[in-house]
């Protein structure tokens, strides 16, 4: 498979950033992880066994080394709970950055691109999205939905879509002006030729940097939801969810029960942080636009 | 002769890079006496701006160093002095201005302020002092209405006036040598020569010495007693205005002299210099000039020419004399 | 300025407006009959129908709206499913607690995070820059509950060095004047009071601070990196200035114009987040009640308190704004 010259120009630039080769790594384990989670999970993540509640992990002694990372409130193991997690996490993040990415995209073009009152009006709405904090809106969002992690894929999708629009907007209008759109025009391409071979493909490194970024966040939002209770329902393992109503296991004095739930939740939003912060220095000269 | 106000021995001024070192400044000497101008003239990238900040160790730190040479200032060496001692220097015995007045303004600084700063802490000034003295110095460059300009911010004066705020800030102190780099550049034509005039009549007034960086000869014709002409590194001539002029003796001196449209006449065509600037991490062996040089002997890619006197304060380096 | 101002202000009244209409529509679209939604389930039919009536819920939807919004803005924003109290009474009432938690947290951010910042600019590629900005990079990364159950862990229980729930010890008695603990201790000169309160806000206050702290040392770093790169910086060096005063008075006044507009965005990131803190932490503030009222389907409380959060926002956005304004020379003076 030959690569033109750019794209292997990028690539080799790219791995000697170390923080997006890091990234990409870590995302890989991830990846791995939420792939083949019948490989790696020790036990049964829904299987409960009251009288073994709150067990510490392996650090506690051999004789706790049948789950790992010890057990939650119901006695399950909260090492397999976290590693069938995954999926559910990477999921509700990625599908929930890819509608907010498409709806963001597409208002984005055609704001700045068409112009006008539609345009004005548009980033009105923009404003007003932007008006409320991000977990504020998608709490709202949920209220009038119901709890579910498809509901709250919707909610945090709509949460980035204006951030998503304004980029893809300013990043139009700039493009907009550039004289070879205007050649193009001379030549009597359309608006949508214009729109999908000149201006999206140009538009196309900061939306990639910025879907990036957002999938950490909108993890870092799902897991809020999933610990209000308002994203996942029980028994399915979410890091979130796993984390909701921990007070008790604190008390308890079952910190492992709060902690790596954590861990796992930190490590793949850095993970996604560190790849799309290693794709924006890459871009950074053509991100100033 | 008096003694001379600056004096640089053989400096050379080196900034790592991944590729190597630049030879940014390698081997430069010459002296400034009291109350000239010196004009520093050259192409851009020659060294001429690095020179200039050498001179008050202001080049890119850690990658930037002075390897070699020495620096008198009224005959102490500031090759020798640490940091602190540089920063007493700065301001007050040496000042310098820049090329492009509005990024080198502080943009939330009012222009007074900026002028006041440097009395303040050079000289002990009180604040009321400072601002009366600032206002006077406004005055001095020409800058009208100065207890009002005082207090607005760089943006809202013109380049020119910019430039003249430049100027008062830097002579605020009445330095022994003023380098001004490239200073009328960035300027319009009509405001260049007001410019020019001005840093005239103010080193006469405060009996500062002038180093004048540029690579415009019409303004080394106007401004200047003495001039140097540079070349990737180094200076390949030396002498009084009115002699360059007259009998420019380098090949590069003279191709930039041809290179300039002249007004008396000469229907001849414009020469550019072929070529282009050489690389200063490996620079041509031998004179530095020869690739692009037309009257090159086989001696000049072997062996490289010295600065040596050919006559009154003319001086070259060049194997053709 | 002033025209700016001015400017500004008109911008965000159809914000507010959109807002309203925003908070208003979410409720209106929850599936189910609208009155009893804002009745509550418990409720009697006769109850059910007052609230149909007191709402136009038999109206068309625009004109529903209205009569919301003239309720809003002479203060009614409905009664509390729960408690049977006016929401707007209740928000108030709430409203010192969050704020003096943001405070807390946002003072910690800034101080801590500008600190940080500013070293690791200057002393670039040192081993403090290395350590601080991946540092930053974590704290950015973690999810702000957890890091408030791990110090409350830490801290509270294990340590069992400070409280992790509500304001003040029940047997502390405090005269409120503003409903800032910190203030009123001050003020009735109640030291006892004060070292108390204090005590109960340094936890969630830290937690809830950590990730704009993050981001301001972030922020802090990059703009002073890109101010120091400028002409003017060497021009104050050439003047002779010690450096000392070359990167606080020159480098940080310019750096800090677009650290401003950072810091007026964290604050919405600091009242998302606070909604979880005060979950955490017990702190009875506006979070924890907004939360509590999503849980119990509480939907007058719900809508009025989104409103309120989102209006705080907004505002805080606008004196940000203006505070932008008043720091750039540029925009002040034309």
């Amino acid at each position: 498979m030959r690569l033109s010259e750019k794209t292997q120009e990028t690539l080799h630039v790219f791995f000697k950033n170390k923080t997006a080769v890091l990234g990409l790594c870590v995302l890989c384990a991830v990846i791995f992880v939420a792939c083949f989670p019948w490989l790696l999970a020790p036990n049964d993540p829904l299987k409960r066994d009251l009288s073994l509640r709150y067990q510490p992990g392996f650090w506690a002694g051999q004789e706790f080394a049948r789950f790992p990372l010890g057990t939650d409130y119901l006695g399950r193991c909260i090492l397999s709970r976290i590693i069938w997690g995954t999926r559910t996490s990477l999921l509700v993040g990625c599908i929930a950055v890819f509608i907010s990415t498409v709806l963001g995209v597409i208002l984005g073009l055609f704001s700045g691109y068409l112009g006008g009152w539609l345009d004005i009006a548009l980033m009105r709405i923009v404003d007003v999205l932007f008006a409320f904090p991000s977990i504020l809106l998608a709490i709202t969002i949920m209220a009038a939905l119901g709890p579910g992690l498809e509901k709250a894929m919707i909610a945090i999708g709509i949460v980035y879509t204006p951030q998503m629009a304004r980029i893809v907007r300013s990043v139009t209008l700039v493009l907009r002006e550039m004289e070879y759109i205007e050649a193009e025009k001379a030549l009597g391409a359309s608006h949508a030729r214009i729109l999908w071979y000149h201006i999206l493909p140009n538009a196309l490194a900061p939306i990639v940097v910025y879907a990036t970024l957002n999938i950490a966040g909108a993890i870092l939002d799902a897991a809020a939801l999933g610990f209000l209770g308002l994203g996942a329902m029980p028994p399915t393992p979410e890091w979130g969810a796993m984390l909701s109503g921990s007070n008790k296991a604190l008390v308890s004095g079952a910190w492992w029960a709060v902690a790596f739930p954590g861990v796992a939740i930190m490590v793949t939003v850095l993970g996604f942080n560190l790849l799309g912060d290693g794709m924006r220095d890459l871009l950074d000269p053509r991100l100033r636009m | 002769m008096k003694n001379p106000v600056l004096s640089i021995e053989n400096l050379k001024t080196y900034i790592a890079t991944y590729r190597g070192f630049v030879r940014a400044v390698d081997g430069v000497t010459f002296k400034i006496r009291e109350g000239e101008t010196l004009g520093l003239v050259g192409e851009s990238g020659c060294g001429k701006s690095m020179t200039a900040l050498s001179i008050l160790k202001l080049y890119p730190k850690p990658q930037g160093r002075i390897m070699e040479g020495a620096i008198y200032l009224d005959g102490e060496d500031l090759v020798l002095k640490g940091e602190e001692e540089m920063q007493k220097i700065r301001g007050k015995k040496i000042s310098m201005v820049f090329q492009e007045p509005m990024t080198s303004l502080d943009p939330v600084f009012p222009i007074g302020e900026g002028i006041m700063e440097v009395l303040m802490i050079h000289q002990g000034m009180s604040r009321k002092a400072a601002e009366k003295e600032a206002i006077e110095l406004l005055r001095r460059v020409a800058i009208p209405d100065p207890e009002r300009r005082m207090h607005q911010y760089p943006h809202q004066l013109s380049g020119g006036m910019r430039q003249r705020a430049m100027i008062a800030q830097a002579l605020a102190c009445r330095p022994r040598l003023l380098v001004a780099d490239e200073p009328t550049t960035a300027l319009d034509v009509t405001v260049q020569a007001q410019i020019l005039k001005l840093i005239n009549d103010l080193k006469e007034e405060m009996q500062t010495s002038v180093l004048l960086i540029t690579h415009d000869l019409g303004v080394v014709a106007e401004s200047c007693q003495m001039v140097a002409v540079m070349y990737a590194g180094k200076i390949v001539e030396k002498a009084e205005v009115r002699e360059l002029f007259a009998h420019p003796l380098h090949p590069y001196t003279r191709a930039l002299l041809s290179s300039i449209p002249r007004v008396d006449g000469g229907k001849g065509r414009l020469e550019a210099i072929p070529g282009s600037v050489p690389d200063l991490i490996n620079p041509p062996l031998g004179c530095r000039f020869h690739p692009r040089c037309r009257e090159r002997l086989s001696i000049c890619d072997k062996e490289e020419p010295t600065l040596k006197m050919v006559d009154k304060e003319h001086e070259l380096a060049c194997h053709l004399l | 300025m002033g025209r700016y101002v001015l400017k500004r202000l008109g911008l965000i009244l159809p914000v507010l407006l959109g807002v309203s209409v925003v908070v208003f529509l979410v409720v209106r679209l929850t599936p189910g009959d609208p009155a009893k939604v804002m009745a509550g389930e418990h409720a009697s039919p006769e109850f059910i129908e007052a609230i149909r009536v007191k709402w136009g819920l038999d109206r068309p939807l625009y004109a529903q709206y209205f009569i919301w919004l003239r309720s809003v803005l002479q203060g009614d924003f409905g009664t509390s499913i729960a408690t049977h109290t006016p929401v707007l009474e209740e928000l108030l009432q709430r409203f010192p607690a969050t704020l003096e938690l943001s405070l807390f947290a946002m003072t910690f951010a800034v101080l801590v995070g500008m600190t940080a910042g500013i070293i690791s600019a200057v002393r670039q590629h040192s081993i403090f820059d290395y350590l601080a900005m991946t540092g930053a990079l974590i704290g950015v990364s973690m999810p702000i509950f957890w890091l408030g159950l791990m110090l409350m862990f830490f801290f509270g229980l294990y340590l069992d060095l400070l409280p992790i729930s509500g304001r003040l010890d029940p047997e502390i008695s405090l005269r409120t004047i503003t409903g800032l603990y910190l203030v009123d201790a001050l003020i009735t000169r109640n030291g006892r009071a004060f070292w108390n309160a204090l005590s109960h806000l340094v936890l969630p206050g830290v937690a809830l601070g950590t990730i704009p702290m993050a981001l301001i040392a972030r922020m802090t770093r990059s703009s002073m990196l890109e101010v120091i790169r400028q002409d003017f910086i060497r021009t104050e060096r050439a003047k002779g200035l010690p450096e000392r005063r070359v990167i606080y008075r020159h480098a940080l006044r310019n750096a800090l114009i677009p650290i401003v507009t950072v810091i007026g965005m964290e604050f919405g990131l600091l009242l998302g987040g606070a909604i979880l803190t005060e979950t955490i932490f017990a702190w009875p503030g506006l979070g924890r009640y907004t939360v509590d009222a999503v849980y119990a389907r509480d939907y007058p409380a719900i809508q009025g308190s989104v409103l309120f959060i989102a209006f705080i926002f907004v505002v805080v956005n606008l004196i940000t704004d203006i505070l932008y304004a008043f720091i750039n020379p540029r925009i002040r003076y034309g």
